[in-house]
């Protein structure tokens, strides 16, 4: 829209005035530029004078929305910047009391600031309005008010806040998503919390990278002696007596990756009472933590469960290598002295390969052990060399137990080193105490010789029988466990009549 | 002039005021400051609510509760105070409307750190009354719904909150599970024709539809909103609410703390 020129014109009294006082002519031509400011001298700030049928030009250009209006808040005249049509309504506005068309708020700071002005005060302080007609269309105005005519009359000049508006719009329906996810997080943290609260297990989380206490449930502030509020932020080692933070961590996350079931023994600092520790480490935002199990180490307190304690005691702490595998031979769990014997430092080095990569033998050991205990339930010294991580061998005597009565059925090996045993055997072949009597029964009926060679044979005859039947007749893998080439054991079965044993 | 350290923060408000200067002395004297709220406290939550950093909040709340306020009398009291204020302070151009509107969302996130810092044991010893809330599509102004949720949350009840959702999920929600009141808070920029449709929906959600509510500042407006809009009741505040539908109020001391749930 275009400036109402006689309405700002009212404007050129005040500056024929400055005219007179500097004796500038604008029309006059060739004459020197003078600033705005009537002096002939530039200075920061200053603007050369600017003719009245421009100046309408430049205020509709300069600001979005500009109303002159009289002291008492009637519309003179609307300028509205061309380049910002939807404002064009606002031109209906001249002649109407400006008030009509701001929300009532806003006509209140308008008239503070008309009183403020008919006061004489001075007031640089931007306004912001919010304009609204007939709740049809609104938009908020930031407006610097300017004094322009002798008759009090005055310029407001607009800045567009819509864009503002907009932000703070967007900015409203963000805080809202927000907190919905807020509401949803909220019931995630009470049902984090009714199970840390109602478990019977005692539960603190452990920050890696800090050793201290991330939250614990009151179960463990309990055992550890002391209020559930104080644990989160200490240092978890402060609960336990000798151990410095760096010493703790280091053990429980040693125990942790190599295996989750393996308890620590530690001793509580207030009562020092004797606590197990079963740490597990996992991530969450980057962080690492711990979650540590305790319990009383104390057998009167936990339950009764004896035998489970005991054998759990026996798994962890016996001389035999005890391991569990799946029906097809992969390692679920091993206690230490399985380490031990294959030379592994940890669990997790050997959990989920395969038993039979430990045996000098291989698959043909583990499938013997593996098909006789699913056949019968069990196998009993089963002889062969369990092979360490650095290629040493130690003979060992290996009985297989097939624990069928659960979901997932699972074979347990016990494994006893056999190499003190042998050393007390060696050379020969073990003969039991009946066998060395009947043997003694022979002399004096046979020739030492006689009985030596029908002894031998006797033992090569049961030895094949037995790898016959250990590998459930096949040839390639007895042949193997005797350490005979698959020719000479074909010999041996036809010399002892047992080639038709196999169906042949 | 004093100078409020906390107020020494790299803000600037609209108007070119020093971020340094004490906001509240300038507030309009005619500022109906109640009789029992302390002006320097004021000023400090005012000042937290202006800061950028939430840690600094978090500080002066923490110091507030630890100099014997309870979280019910900040809740309650001083926080819509202070958006009094700032709602003031763009009254004479102290403030423009989207630093108001940043600090408004700052005093929300403060009402749910004072939440946590009065939060109470999880297990309750009777069944608290179960509440929908519900703040409409287009309501915009939330920090009053925000300090009714913790009201009736410091009061016991386990509240639901559903923000300008679609009307499927409110239908959805009020099938699945069973709520003793839905309350509806409407700040008065809703139109009444939208009140009366969501009023409506929770009617045909089902055959045991619970008694419904109005609140917020839509009754400083219109005292019969509830009437208009075909709602059962129009309550100044959640007490009043639970009071009016019947309910057990499993925390009517003053020091109350916030239900889990």
């Amino acid at each position: 829209m275009r400036p109402d020129d006689s309405k700002l014109r009212r404007e050129q009294p005040r500056q024929r005035g400055l005219e007179d006082e500097t004796g500038f002519d604008p029309s006059g031509p060739g004459t020197e530029t003078v600033t705005s400011r009537g002096t002939k001298y530039w200075n920061s700030g200053a603007i050369p004078l600017i003719a009245p049928d421009l100046l309408g030009d430049i205020i509709s250009m300069a600001s979005d929305l500009s109303i002159v209006i009289t002291p008492e808040g009637t519309v003179l005249s609307v300028l509205v910047n061309p380049a910002n049509t939807q404002f064009t309504p606002a031109g209906k506005w001249e002649g109407k009391d400006l008030r009509q068309f701001l929300t009532a708020e806003s006509a209140t700071k308008l008239d503070t600031k008309l009183a403020a002005f008919a006061e004489g005060a001075r007031h640089d302080e931007m306004v912001e309005l919010n304009h609204t007609e007939d709740t049809r269309w609104d938009f908020p105005i930031r407006y610097s008010f300017h004094a322009i005519g002798p008759d009090g009359s005055l310029l407001m000049l607009g800045r567009d806040l819509r864009p503002v508006a907009e932000m703070q719009q967007q900015l409203v329906k963000a805080q809202l998503a927000l907190e919905r996810d807020y509401e949803v997080q909220r019931e995630f943290d009470t049902r984090y919390r009714v199970l840390m609260e109602t478990s019977r297990e005692a539960l603190v989380f452990v920050a890696v990278a800090t050793g201290r206490v991330v939250d614990a449930n009151s179960a463990a502030a309990q055992i550890l002696g002391t209020a559930q509020g104080s644990l989160p932020g200490t240092a978890f080692a402060g609960e336990f007596e000798g151990k410095r933070r760096g010493e703790l961590l280091e053990m429980l996350t040693n125990a942790a990756i190599s295996d989750g079931d393996r308890p620590l023994q530690l001793h509580t600092k207030r009562g020092r009472k004797p606590v197990r520790l079963m740490p597990r480490m996992f991530r969450a935002a980057g962080e690492r933590l711990l979650l540590c199990r305790l319990d009383l180490a104390e057998s009167g307190e936990s339950g009764g469960d004896a035998l489970g304690e005991n054998l759990s005691a026996l798994y962890q702490e016996g001389v035999d290598a005890i391991v569990f595998t799946d029906t097809h031979g992969s390692i679920t769990s091993a206690n230490e002295s399985f380490l031990n014997l294959v030379d592994s430092a940890h669990l997790s080095s050997v959990r989920g390969k395969s038993l039979g990569t430990f045996m000098s033998r291989g698959a043909v050991d583990l499938k013997v052990l593996i098909d006789n205990a699913a056949r019968s339930g069990q196998m009993r010294l089963y002889a062969t060399k369990l092979s360490g991580e650095y290629g040493g061998q130690v003979p060992v005597e290996i009985s297989a137990t097939y624990l069928n009565d659960r979901t997932n059925p699972v074979m347990v090996f016990v494994i006893r080193d056999a190499s003190r045993a042998e050393a007390l055997r060696a050379p020969g072949v073990g003969v039991s105490d009946g066998a060395v009597k009947s043997v003694m029964e022979l002399v004096g009926s046979a020739t030492l010789k006689d009985i030596v060679a029908e002894t031998t044979d006797v033992v090569e005859k049961m030895c094949i029988e037995t790898a016959v039947e250990l590998t459930r007749n096949n040839r390639v893998a007895a042949a193997e466990m005797l350490g005979l080439s698959r020719q000479s054991l074909y010999v041996k079965l036809r010399k002892y009549g047992l080639l038709k044993k196999g169906g042949e | 002039m004093r100078k409020d350290p906390i107020l020494a923060a790299p803000y600037t408000s609209s108007g070119g005021m020093s971020a340094f200067a004490p906001i509240l002395p300038d507030l309009p004297a005619d500022f109906d400051l109640p009789a029992h709220l302390d002006r320097a406290i004021l000023n400090r939550l005012i000042a937290a609510a202006l800061h950028p950093d939430r840690l600094e909040a978090e500080e002066v709340l923490v110091a507030c509760i630890s100099e014997g306020l309870t979280a019910d009398i900040l809740i309650d009291s001083y926080i819509p105070t202070v958006a009094r204020v700032l709602g003031e302070f763009w009254c004479v151009d102290t403030l423009g409307f989207a630093e108001v509107t940043i600090a408004v969302a700052r005093l929300q996130g403060h009402v749910r750190i004072l939440d946590q810092l009065s939060r109470r044991p999880i297990f309750e010893t009777m069944d608290p009354p179960a509440i929908l809330m519900v703040i409409p599509p287009n309501g915009y102004h939330t920090l009053g719904a925000m300090i009714a949720l913790s009201k009736f949350r410091r009061l016991g009840a386990s509240v639901r909150l559903i923000i300008a959702q679609n009307s499927e999920e409110l239908a959805e929600t009020l099938t699945e599970r069973s709520f003793d009141m839905v309350a509806i808070s409407a700040s008065g920029c809703e139109k009444l024709e939208l009140l009366r449709l969501l009023v409506e929906k929770v009617r045909k959600s089902g055959p045991n539809v619970p008694p419904i509510v109005i609140g917020g500042s839509i009754l400083e407006t219109d005292p019969e909103a509830h009437i208009h809009v075909g709602a059962d009741y129009a309550a100044a505040d959640p007490k009043e609410a639970m009071t009016l539908c019947g309910l057990m109020i499993p925390n009517s001391d003053a020091n109350s703390r916030v239900s889990e749930v």
